[in-house]
C-alpha cells in the first residue's frame, strides 16, 4: 500500500519519532489504567500525562512549557497522535487557541494561566457566536458596560465548544456600540464561576453534547480581565485564528488516512469487495483526499518557508469540509442498512457528525464569499 | 537546474509568458498556417529558450532540468493555448532518453527542436487490458493508432505496441501512413497513423510505456491547469465590468460562488499536476497513481472551468469572435486525450486493489 503524506511527515520529523517512543509506553499504560474510556475525565487524565512529559503543547515556546516546534514538526506530532489512536486532550481549545492568544496579548497575570492551560487544571472555551451573530460574527451584541473597575456583562453565547466542561472563557463582548462594528469589540478572559453565568448543553443531531449555550446576567468582570486593548477584540481574535493553520493542514492530512482506510477495507477479493459503482466512488474519494493532502503539503512548505497564511487556507478548509462529509457518506452507503446504528463509532454517526463541517468555523457560503472577494477581487454585495 | 528554487521557477514562468504574450502562438497562429503553428516562434521557444530540451540530461543536448520545470512551462502553454509541437516533442525526447541505448543524434535533434516528435502511448490499462491497436512482430509494426497529436508534422514517432514496449520509427519510413483528422480544435491537430509492416526500433529501458503514459498525463494535466486558470481569469475580469440590474454581475453571490468553486478546482488541479510531475522526477513508486489522479482530476476540472467561464460571459462567450470557444475545444480535446476521467479513475481503482 502507498504511504500517506501523514506517514511521510511523521517519518521525517525527529520530534515525532521521540513522541512515538514516549507513546509506546504511555499509551500502553493508559490502556491498562483506563481501557477504551474516552470520557472527559479520561481525556483530562491523558492531558496530565502528556503535560508531565512535555508533550501537551510541543508547539508552544519552551519558556511556556512547550518544545518550540515549528509547524512541520507540530503537524507531524498531531498526525502521529491521531494515527496511534491517542485520546484527545481535554483542554484542546486552551492549548491550540487561547494559549497562543494570551502569549501574544496577555498581561503577566493572564500569562500565569499558561502552565495551568498546559496541564489541564484550567480548561478554556471561546465564547464567540451568539444567536444573532453566527456567520456575521462582528454583529455580536453581548454588552459589556464599564462600571468602575468592572465590566458588567449581559447577553447570550451559543455554540460554545466545550462550554460545559470549561473553567474559563475567552469571551468576545461589545464595549462600544457607537463605532463601526469591528471596532467596538473587546476580548475578556472570564472565569466561569462568576455569579450570574448559567450554562446549558446543546444536544446535537448525534445525541452528543459538545457545545454549550451560556447566559450572562449582570456578570461583573474585573477590567484586569481585558485581553489586549479595549475595543481591539477583533484583532486579538484574528491572532488566534492565524494559529489554526497547522490544524487545517493536520485535518486535511487525516482525511487522506481515512480515505486510505476506506480503500483498505474494500480490497478486491476481500469480504467487502465493491461493485463497479462502489469502486468508482471509492476511487473518487481517494483522489479527492490525495489532492487535498497535496494542497496541505504545499501549504506546509509555504509555512516552513516563513510565508504568511494565504488563500490556500480557505481553499483547504472548503475542500476539507466537503470531503469530510462525502467520505463518511460513502462509507455509510457502502455499509448499507448495517451502518444505521446509534453507537458513537458507527458510519451513521460519522455521517451525522460531519454535517457541521460546512457550518462550523465559517460556512461554505462565507468561505466562498471570502475567496471571491479577497482572492479573485470580485466586488462586494452592494 | 534540477533543483530550481521557487525564484528560478518564477523567472522561467515569466520568460515563457512574456514570449507567448508577445508572439501569440495560440489559435490565430494555428488557424492561419498549414503546419498549424508558427515555425519562427517554435525556433525561439525550442532553440532560444531551450524549452524542448529543458527536461533532458545535458549529455543529450538538454538543460538537465526536469518535470518540475516542465510543469511551469506547460501551465503557461495551456494559458496561451500554444499550438506548437512542444508537448509531443518533449514526450518523445523523454522516451528516447530513457531507453537503454540512447540515440544521441536523435536526442540532440529533438532537444534542439530541429526535429519534431509525436507519441502514441496506450491508454492506462483497465484490468490489465490496454486495448492497443498496433502489433509488434519480426522487427516491424502493423496496425493503426488513432488521434495522434501532431503526427502529421512530426519527423519521428514513439508508439506503444501490444507487447507493452515502446518503438521508435520515422514518420517517413516505408509502411507508415499518416492521415490528418478533422480539425475541431485548431491548436491541437490530430492524425491517424497506420503501420503496414513498418520497421521500428524497440526503446527498451528504464522508462518504457508506463513512463510515457504517465508523462503524457502529467504534462497534459499541467496544460489543463493553465488553460483553466486563464478561463477563470477571463471570467473574473468580465464579471467585474459587465453590469446588469445596475451592478457588476460579479457582485452577485451566484456568480461569485461559481467562480470560487472554479478557483478551488483549479488550485486543487495544480497541486495534483505538480504532484505527478514531481513523481516523474523522483521515479516515485506511486507515479502511476499520481499521474492518474492528476489527469483524472484536471480533465473534468478544465472542461468545467471553461464551461463556467462561458456561462459567466453570457452571450458573448457563445460567439466565434470571443476566444472562449478555443478554450472549450482545447479543454474537450485534452479531456479525452491520453485517457479521460473515467478511464483514469478505473485504472486508479485497479492500482489501489479495489
Amino acid at each position: 500500500m502507498t504511504k500517506t503524506s501523514a506517514a511521510r511527515r511523521i517519518a521525517a520529523s525527529p520530534p515525532a519519532q521521540e513522541l512515538s517512543r514516549f507513546l509506546d509506553q504511555a499509551l500502553a499504560q493508559f490502556e491498562r489504567d483506563r481501557g477504551s474510556d474516552r470520557s472527559h475525565a479520561a481525556r483530562l487524565d491523558w492531558q496530565h500525562r502528556l503535560a508531565a512529559a512535555g508533550w501537551a503543547a510541543p508547539h508552544w515556546p519552551a519558556e511556556y512549557g512547550g518544545r518550540g516546534l515549528g509547524v512541520a514538526d507540530r503537524v507531524a506530532c498531531d498526525l502521529l497522535l491521531a494515527e496511534r489512536g491517542a485520546p484527545g486532550i481535554a483542554g484542546v481549545l486552551g492549548v491550540s487557541n487561547v494559549g497562543p492568544t494570551l502569549m501574544a496579548w496577555g498581561t503577566p497575570g493572564q500569562k500565569a494561566s499558561l502552565p495551568r492551560i498546559l496541564d489541564g487544571s484550567e480548561l478554556w472555551c471561546q465564547g464567540f457566536s451568539e444567536p444573532e451573530a453566527g456567520s456575521d460574527l462582528a454583529g455580536l451584541r453581548m454588552a459589556a458596560v464599564r462600571d468602575g473597575d468592572f465590566y458588567v456583562l449581559n447577553g447570550q453565547k451559543v455554540w460554545t465548544s466545550q462550554g460545559m466542561e470549561a473553567s474559563h472563557c475567552q469571551l468576545l463582548v461589545r464595549t462600544d456600540g457607537t463605532v463601526p462594528r469591528h471596532k467596538g469589540i473587546s476580548a475578556l478572559a472570564v472565569p466561569l464561576d462568576l455569579p450570574g453565568i448559567e450554562r446549558r448543553p446543546v444536544v446535537q443531531i448525534t445525541g452528543e453534547a459538545d457545545f454549550a449555550e451560556m447566559f450572562f446576567h449582570d456578570v461583573r468582570v474585573p477590567v484586569s480581565c481585558l485581553i489586549g486593548p479595549e475595543n481591539a477584540g477583533w484583532t486579538v481574535t484574528m491572532t488566534t485564528l492565524a494559529h489554526e493553520r497547522a490544524g487545517v493542514i493536520t485535518v486535511a492530512s487525516l482525511l487522506e488516512s481515512e480515505a486510505a482506510g476506506l480503500v483498505a477495507r474494500h480490497r478486491r477479493g476481500g469480504p467487502a469487495a465493491l461493485d463497479h459503482r462502489g469502486r468508482d466512488e471509492v476511487a473518487t474519494r481517494y483522489t479527492q483526499a490525495r489532492v487535498l493532502a497535496m494542497m496541505g503539503e504545499n501549504s506546509l512548505a509555504l509555512a516552513e518557508a516563513g510565508g504568511a497564511p494565504g488563500p490556500e487556507q480557505s481553499l483547504i478548509k472548503l475542500a476539507w469540509s466537503r470531503l469530510s462529509q462525502s467520505l463518511p457518506a460513502t462509507a455509510l452507503g457502502l455499509a448499507g442498512l448495517d451502518g444505521l446504528d446509534p453507537e458513537p463509532t458507527s458510519p451513521a454517526q460519522a455521517y451525522l457528525r460531519a454535517r457541521c463541517s460546512t457550518i462550523a468555523g465559517g460556512t461554505t457560503e462565507v468561505i466562498k464569499n471570502i475567496l471571491a472577494e479577497r482572492v479573485l477581487g470580485l466586488p462586494k454585495e452592494p | 537546474m534540477a533543483d530550481s528554487t521557487d525564484d528560478d521557477l518564477k523567472t522561467l514562468r515569466e520568460s515563457v509568458r512574456a514570449v507567448l504574450t508577445e508572439r501569440g502562438g495560440g489559435p490565430a497562429d494555428a488557424e492561419d498556417r498549414p503546419e498549424g503553428f508558427d515555425p519562427g516562434l517554435w525556433t525561439l521557444l525550442s532553440g532560444g529558450l531551450g524549452l524542448a530540451g529543458l527536461g533532458a540530461p545535458e549529455r543529450f543536448g538538454g538543460s538537465g532540468a526536469g518535470f518540475r520545470e516542465l510543469a511551469v512551462v506547460f501551465e503557461e502553454c495551456g494559458r496561451a493555448l500554444y499550438a506548437g509541437p512542444l508537448l509531443q516533442t518533449v514526450l518523445a525526447l523523454d522516451a528516447v532518453t530513457h531507453a537503454e541505448t540512447v540515440d544521441e543524434k536523435l536526442a540532440g535533434d529533438l532537444a534542439s527542436g530541429a526535429r519534431l516528435g509525436a507519441v502514441a502511448p496506450g491508454l492506462p490499462p483497465v484490468r490489465g487490458r490496454a486495448d492497443l491497436g498496433v502489433r509488434w512482430s519480426d522487427g516491424a509494426l502493423t496496425g493503426e493508432v488513432r488521434h495522434v497529436v501532431g503526427a502529421a508534422g512530426a519527423d519521428v514517432l514513439v508508439v506503444e505496441a501490444d507487447s507493452g514496449e515502446l518503438y521508435f520509427l520515422e514518420t517517413g519510413a516505408a509502411g507508415v501512413t499518416v492521415v490528418p483528422g478533422p480539425v475541431l480544435d485548431p491548436t491541437r491537430r490530430l492524425a491517424d497513423v497506420s503501420f503496414d509492416g513498418a520497421e521500428a526500433l524497440p526503446l527498451t529501458g528504464t522508462g518504457g510505456a508506463r513512463r510515457l503514459r504517465c508523462a503524457a498525463a502529467a504534462l497534459l494535466a499541467c496544460e489543463q491547469v493553465g488553460a483553466a486558470e486563464a478561463a477563470l481569469e477571463a471570467a473574473v475580469a468580465y464579471a467585474k465590468v459587465r453590469t446588469q440590474f445596475g451592478r457588476p454581475i460579479g457582485s452577485f453571490q451566484s456568480v461569485k460562488h461559481q467562480l470560487a468553486e472554479v478557483l478551488l478546482d483549479v488550485e486543487s488541479g495544480r497541486a495534483a499536476a505538480r504532484g505527478a510531475a514531481e513523481a516523474l522526477d523522483e521515479d516515485d513508486p506511486e507515479l502511476e497513481i499520481l499521474a492518474s489522479i492528476a489527469k483524472g482530476w484536471c480533465s473534468r476540472m478544465c472542461t468545467e472551468a471553461v464551461e463556467c467561464s462561458l456561462q459567466v460571459h453570457g452571450g458573448i462567450g457563445f460567439t466565434w469572435e470571443h476566444p472562449t470557444h478555443y478554450y472549450l475545444k482545447r479543454a474537450k480535446t485534452s479531456e479525452l486525450l491520453f485517457g479521460d476521467c473515467g478511464r483514469h479513475r478505473t485504472h486508479l481503482a485497479d492500482l489501489l486493489g479495489l
